[in-house]
């Protein structure tokens, strides 16, 4: 993936960016976007739960299907910080300078709920 | 004797043709949680089940990035057979405290070697020593709502 993706597109510095949002400031615009690419992953995914195994998703494992497609079409193969929230999945930190960095920095009581992963490379269609 | 069961997770590798079982992506993915050196859990997406993994392995970098404890006083020269080939690495004989999501208050103790050369975009993978020593893992193909290829049950032994 085009490592212009690497950064959250916003000017507002990471680490005062995630303060605010571990702290209950999410914002609609902090969510990852859902590109045309992961939202025909997500459709694909449900049409082939009906069509193969007679079973409709319900919203709670679209969501995480969905979050699941985002990290990896966002940033691929890289260390993130990330929070799930009720928008979809929030990037806290990418590369493993900054993760590292907000490991050592945010306060564990602040960021106790942030999820540290390697998102799966994005499939190739 | 905790015991807990995670779907086989699979994604659809190739949206244009899905119904291909050879485009089915499975993975027994476990969400866990490691401790620092600190005692507070760390959240980690995923680890990876890999039964042709001899023991769990996580890299030295990301134990470094999470502050996750392991010995370096020792390291050692190994040869590993990786599925991309044999791969030269430094690793370091350690231990991962871990509580799976799925089984919350339970903590384990696995075996690990952390790698400096363990493939950065990899996760951690949970090999089988000591694993199957402390659980009895059950891959069961049966579908239910849910757990559409079947789902993966961890028994510890009595």
């Amino acid at each position: 993936m085009a490592t212009d993706l690497l950064t959250p597109p916003t000017t507002e510095p990471y680490l005062a960016r995630a303060t605010r949002i571990l702290s209950g400031g999410v914002r609609p615009d902090d969510v990852l976007p859902v590109t045309p690419e992961v939202a025909y992953a997500v459709d694909t995914f449900v049409n082939f739960l009906r069509t193969e195994f007679q079973t409709e998703a319900d919203e709670k494992r679209k969501a995480e299907y969905r979050s699941r497609m985002l990290i990896s079409f966002h940033h691929p193969g890289v260390w993130i910080a990330y929070l799930e929230t009720q928008y979809g999945p929030v990037v806290l930190a990418v590369g493993e300078g900054q993760v590292g960095e907000f490991v050592r920095t945010i306060p564990y009581e602040v960021c106790k709920d942030a999820i540290y992963t390697i998102p799966e490379n994005w499939y190739v269609d | 004797m905790p015991t807990f069961s995670i779907p086989v997770t699979y994604q659809i590798r190739v949206p244009r043709n899905p119904y291909s079982r050879i485009r089915r992506h499975l993975t027994a993915d476990v969400a866990a949680s490691a401790f620092d050196t600190s005692g507070r859990l760390r959240q980690l997406g995923r680890c990876i089940l890999d039964t042709g993994c001899s023991t769990t392995v996580m890299s030295a970098t990301g134990a470094r990035l999470l502050d996750i404890p392991f010995p370096t006083d020792d390291p050692q020269e190994l040869t590993l057979n990786t599925a991309n080939g044999a791969v030269r690495s430094t690793v370091y004989d350690g231990e991962l405290k871990l509580q799976f999501d799925a089984c919350p208050g339970h903590t384990f103790r696995l075996f690990c070697l952390f790698s400096e050369n363990h493939m950065p975009a990899a996760p951690i993978l949970l090999g089988l020593h000591d694993l199957i020593e402390v659980f009895r893992v059950t891959f069961d193909g049966t579908r239910s709502p849910g757990s559409e290829l079947g789902r993966v049950t961890f028994a510890t032994h009595p």
